[in-house]
């Protein structure tokens, strides 16, 4: 009779064969009590071990101390939260490279162009899906004093 | 909770009702608590390990892919964070102290059942657990403990299939020898 390797019986007992092998290995198992009593050991120790990971302690519901902290966290954010809702964080944080690119092409931009006035010039830089919602990066440059506004508006 | 139970907590929570998160909560706080528990060795770590594990899942809630199963991506965020609150413990050489803590919060905690059976095997098993490797008791705890597949203990442990089916063959070669058992 071909036995499997206790590998196999192992693995079988995890559930990670393939179909077919599987199917192979219960097959055998029918007919070979020397391997039915290997796999009985087997899962015998599997048991063993899921019983050494168990607790004996009690261990407290945290689900109020948890709604504490993500309301804290959440009014600590509300400032924010107008402008930078959750969910847009992950999408500007690639908008924020974009605009650092176009910030630089800008700066030329400005020093180059004689017909830019003293009070500055508003740029829309970029309009982009974030999302689902669509964000507009606008600048505004002041020449005189080299300041940049940036903002996000949420159309 | 089932899948579609979750997904619905999870897309409430996203549209702003953070009550629907403590459903979420209650039904992983036990898990959770065995996971950290089992890394850090006291109550107290562990349930600040747990509120913090929790507040990173809700900041991150926008990127979960229900593609996959809710707990392997939940699981990999308190794998991550248990990594990273180990290390942190090592290089200020904490550990020896948070497990001495064990014994005296421990005793608060205990279940009448658990004060009858607290014999010396338990003691040594505690031992035992703590001393093999923390990658090996990790596969052994998420594949016996929390019945996960080896392909989701591959996903939370940033390894391959075959890498978790060989941690686990060591892992029981390891843990039998330091327990004095012979191999089947």
């Amino acid at each position: 009779m071909n036995c499997f390797d206790k590998q196999t019986y192992l693995v079988f007992l995890d559930g990670e064969l393939s179909r077919r092998k599987e199917n192979r290995v219960t097959k055998h198992l029918e007919k070979c009590q020397h391997c039915r009593d290997l796999v009985r050991k087997l899962q015998e120790e599997n048991a063993e071990i899921a019983k050494l990971f168990e607790l004996h302690h009690r261990i407290i519901d945290q689900s109020k101390q948890v709604l504490r902290q993500i309301d804290l966290t959440d009014k600590s954010d509300s400032g924010r939260q107008k402008f930078f809702p959750r969910a847009l964080l992950p999408g500007l944080r690639i908008a924020a490279v974009v605009l650092f690119v176009s910030i630089l092409s800008l700066f030329i931009f400005f020093r180059k162009d004689p017909a830019v006035s003293d009070s500055g010039r508003e740029v829309l830089v970029q309009t982009a899906n974030v999302d689902g919602h669509q964000v507009q990066t606008h600048v505004f440059g002041s020449v005189d004093r080299d300041i940049i506004f940036i903002w996000f508006e949420k159309i | 909770m089932n899948e579609t139970d979750i997904l619905k907590a999870i897309q409430s929570s996203l549209n702003g009702n953070s009550e629907s998160f403590a459903l979420i909560v209650r039904d992983f706080q036990e898990p959770l608590h065995h996971f950290c528990f089992h890394f850090l060795g006291n109550i107290q770590d562990t349930e600040d390990a747990s509120i913090e594990i929790f507040l990173k899942a809700y900041r991150a809630l926008g990127s979960y892919d229900s593609r996959y199963r809710f707990s392997s991506w939940f699981y990999k965020i308190a794998y991550n964070h248990l990594v990273e609150v180990t290390r942190r413990r090592k290089r200020e050489n904490r550990y020896s102290a948070s497990v001495m803590a064990q014994r005296s919060d421990l005793a608060e905690r205990q279940t009448p059942a658990s004060v009858f059976f607290e014999r010396e095997e338990r003691e040594e098993v505690k031992n035992v657990l703590q001393s093999i490797s923390l990658n090996h008791k990790t596969a052994l705890m998420l594949r016996y403990y929390h019945q996960l597949s080896y392909c989701e203990i591959g996903h939370i442990m940033k390894i391959p299939k075959n890498t978790v089916a060989s941690l686990i063959k060591r892992g029981k070669k390891e843990l039998r020898k330091k327990l004095g058992r012979e191999e089947i």
